[in-house]
């Protein structure tokens, strides 16, 4: 990486040098023009300041794993990457993302955090016939009737992490259920997606504020219940508060916590500590995940940030090796947009998650799995990042599942 | 609803209802004695619990590390008052709002490149770890009577302080007439600084408390701000005892509104009402009292 000026390793002078040097650029650049173009812009927007920065800033670090193993080509191609921050709202996505495709002219934008984002995204990308890849959150509307030809989600659609979780809570003797989220919209789809294939009774639910930070009133509501398992729906700064005072009311144990990755994952495993130890959460990646692709990600994210990439870094690290594929397909020709969409679609790659393919709807057919909140045995472990927890791979909710919107989509 | 339960709900409201207060009663002294409003106030809950977290890490006994995370709050909020807050007395509330809210922003981002982006972890002290038996079947987290006890202590030592102390009645004073106050020789600067350090301690000391109960990251204070600045309204802007019955009738009716508007309108109903409760009672008491429940006709 550190090229000497004064290299004497060469027995020809400069002059001589020099013209091999054009010569061979020459060569090369026009070698590239037959197949390719000589460069790639990718636009890289994701929500690093705003509501949800945890799980931007997340993404970025997943994005620069990727980018240490693209070793700067994509599918093949020289790419650079230009940034873009979508603050978690709807106007700044649709003011970065017109940013990204005019001014900056991308050729292919990844990212975005939050459903509300994306939502946003999807006229502007389909307008100026913009590849966009997902790399977190899938709306139901947009995995429906709103599908885009150019819209690609290779993270998950919204209930898809959640769904399969019910039979399972069945499977393992919940007999009576108490669900509690949220009170906005992911907050209602995935206490409903966790309610379908339960048969059990469900013997109450509560949503709470979004600005609501002391859930005392409520667990003690659950435990008034008799509830035997409670399905929890909080993401980021919540689900820390949630998750401590459920250990601290004595909860622990006693009624049993289930919910998605979004509850208790890396990011919060320090800020929760051993009151998240036995949290059932079904989620579609893990840093426990066995394949190749996963053990290197891990490994070098690691090595960087000295914890596990949580989900937001782990399907962020995907959809740049997803893209690197379908690019890899068509040699790096994205000029013929109907043959590119058509390698996308078909795209086959390394998945960190396991067995990846898109549906009809450019939505994820994948693995829901079931993971159990664990505390690793070795000595030392509380005081890093990570407090020492992980995600233990318990079971599968749904095997190789399309999301329920799959048929709505008419995709032109 | 059990007996065991409704005992259980009441201290959980009592609890929230003295949180409140202390966040409550910064803000609205702050209002009362120099007229400015700050919505930079839920940074300094946000400033405790940090440095509560910092101080944890360095300092095994928890008294200690409690004391000098008030110490750095109040730090903080000496710098705060000289460097911001001193020219915006004489303001309009529209530049306070505008000036105070950029200083949150500031500080929120300031604790970000301090500390990072994800929430940090604060440890319970391990004495007060366990848990009380209030029936045979329900326990109480110990942790959160004693929130509760040192909400009320601290309340308690505002009212001596206002009511029986000479600096409380020079603050009294000044906020009926600074400029007099002034003439007759008190140097009403360092009686505003010191205004302003009690009631972003007070806030600091509602943050230390819930930094185990509640996540440590950045703007972790605002959504609590909000619902102090609901029950400030109720109670009446710059009443103190307006803010006490405020912040224990919002903490009750809150609390105990979760349990019975569900069984009474149905679970989604109820949720909504339930939700709102708060606000709903704020539009009501302006709609009788537009200065709220204690507030001063004529302000």
């Amino acid at each position: 990486m550190t090229p000497s000026t004064t290299c004497a390793c060469l027995p020809w002078p400069h002059t001589a040098r020099r013209i091999a040097a054009v010569l061979a650029l020459t060569l090369a650049s026009g070698l590239a023009i037959a197949q390719a173009p000589a460069s790639l812009k990718l636009g890289v927007i994701v929500g690093t300041s705003g509501p949800f920065n945890v799980a931007g800033a997340e993404q970025k670090r997943g994005v620069e794993i990727a980018l240490a193993h693209l070793n700067g080509r994509l599918g093949g191609v020289p790419f650079e990457v230009i940034e873009a921050d979508s603050k978690g709202n709807a106007e700044a996505t649709v003011s970065e993302m017109s940013r990204l495709i005019e001014r900056d002219h991308v050729d292919l934008i990844a990212g975005l955090t939050a459903s509300n984002e994306i939502i946003a995204a999807i006229k502007p990308i389909t307008d100026a016939k913009v590849f966009f890849f997902g790399m977190n959150g899938g709306p139901a509307p947009i995995a429906g009737a709103g599908c885009s030809p150019y819209y690609f989600n290779a993270s998950f659609q919204n209930a898809q992490i959640t769904r399969g979780i019910g039979g399972y809570m069945s499977a393992h003797g919940v007999k009576k259920l108490y669900l509690i989220g949220m009170d906005y919209e992911a907050g209602h789809e995935h206490t409903d997606a966790a309610r379908d294939g339960f048969t059990g009774d469900v013997v109450g639910q509560s949503y709470t504020p979004l600005t609501q930070l002391d859930f005392a009133a409520d667990i003690a509501k659950i435990r008034a219940s008799g509830a035997d398992a409670v399905f929890a729906f909080y993401p980021g700064g919540p689900g820390i508060a949630f998750v401590r005072q459920w250990a601290q009311a004595g909860m622990t144990g006693k009624v049993a916590l289930y919910s998605n990755i979004a509850l208790s994952e890396p990011t919060v495993f320090q800020a929760q500590g051993k009151a998240a130890v036995g949290i059932i959460a079904s989620g579609n990646y893990s840093a426990t995940l066995e394949n190749p692709a996963n053990a290197r990600f891990v490994q070098d994210f690691r090595a960087k940030f000295g914890r596990d990439p949580a989900s937001f870094a782990g399907l962020a690290y995907d959809t740049m090796m997803l893209i690197d594929a379908a690019l890899r397909q068509v040699k790096g020709n994205i000029r013929d947009q109907a043959a590119f969409r058509a390698a996308i679609e078909h795209v086959r790659f390394d998945s960190v998650r396991g067995p990846f393919r898109f549906g009809s709807n450019h939505q994820p057919i994948q693995t829901n799995y079931v993971f159990e909140v664990a505390q690793r045995t070795d000595p030392g472990g509380a005081q890093r990042p990570d407090a020492g927890l992980y995600l233990k791979r318990v079971g599968v909710a749904t095997e190789n599942a399309v999301d329920e919107f799959a048929s709505k989509c008419q995709m032109k | 609803m059990s007996a065991a339960l409704v005992l259980e709900q009441a201290f959980n409201g009592l609890q929230l209802g003295m949180i409140l207060f202390l966040m409550a009663v910064g803000v609205t002294l702050a209002f009362g004695v120099m007229s400015l409003i700050n919505l930079a106030h839920g940074s300094m809950l946000m400033l405790g619990a940090y440095f509560i977290a910092a101080a944890g890490t360095h300092i095994t006994a928890y008294p200690l590390a409690f004391v000098a995370a008030l110490l750095l709050t109040a730090l903080c909020a000496v710098a705060l008052e000289w460097l911001v807050m001193r020219p915006l007395y004489q303001r309009g509330h529209l530049d306070q709002v505008l000036a105070t809210f950029g200083v949150s922003i500031a500080i929120n981002e300031a604790v970000v490149m301090l500390w990072g982006r994800e929430a940090v972890f604060v440890a319970p002290p391990e004495w007060l770890d366990g848990a009380v038996a209030i029936t045979e079947t329900v326990s109480y987290p110990l942790y959160r009577l004693a929130i509760t006890a040192v909400a009320a202590l601290a309340g308690l030592a505002l009212w001596l302080l206002l009511a029986h102390s000479r600096l409380g009645m020079r603050i009294r004073a000044g906020a009926e007439n600074g400029d007099i106050v002034g003439a007759l020789g008190v140097n009403v600067r360092l009686l505003f600084c010191g205004v302003f350090v009690i009631s972003s301690l007070l806030a600091a000391l509602g943050g230390v408390m819930l930094g185990p109960l509640i996540a440590v990251q950045s703007g972790m204070g605002d959504p609590l701000l909000i619902l102090a600045l609901a029950v400030v309204v109720i109670g009446g802007v710059g009443s103190l005892k307006g803010a006490l019955v405020a912040s224990l009738a919002v903490g009750v009716i809150d609390t105990f509104g979760r349990m019975i508007w569900p069984q009474l309108l149905g679970d989604l109903l109820g949720n909504i009402v339930a939700n709102g409760a708060v606000y709903l009672l704020m539009a009501l008491v302006i709609a009788i009292r537009p200065t709220g429940l204690y507030g001063q006709h004529g302000n």
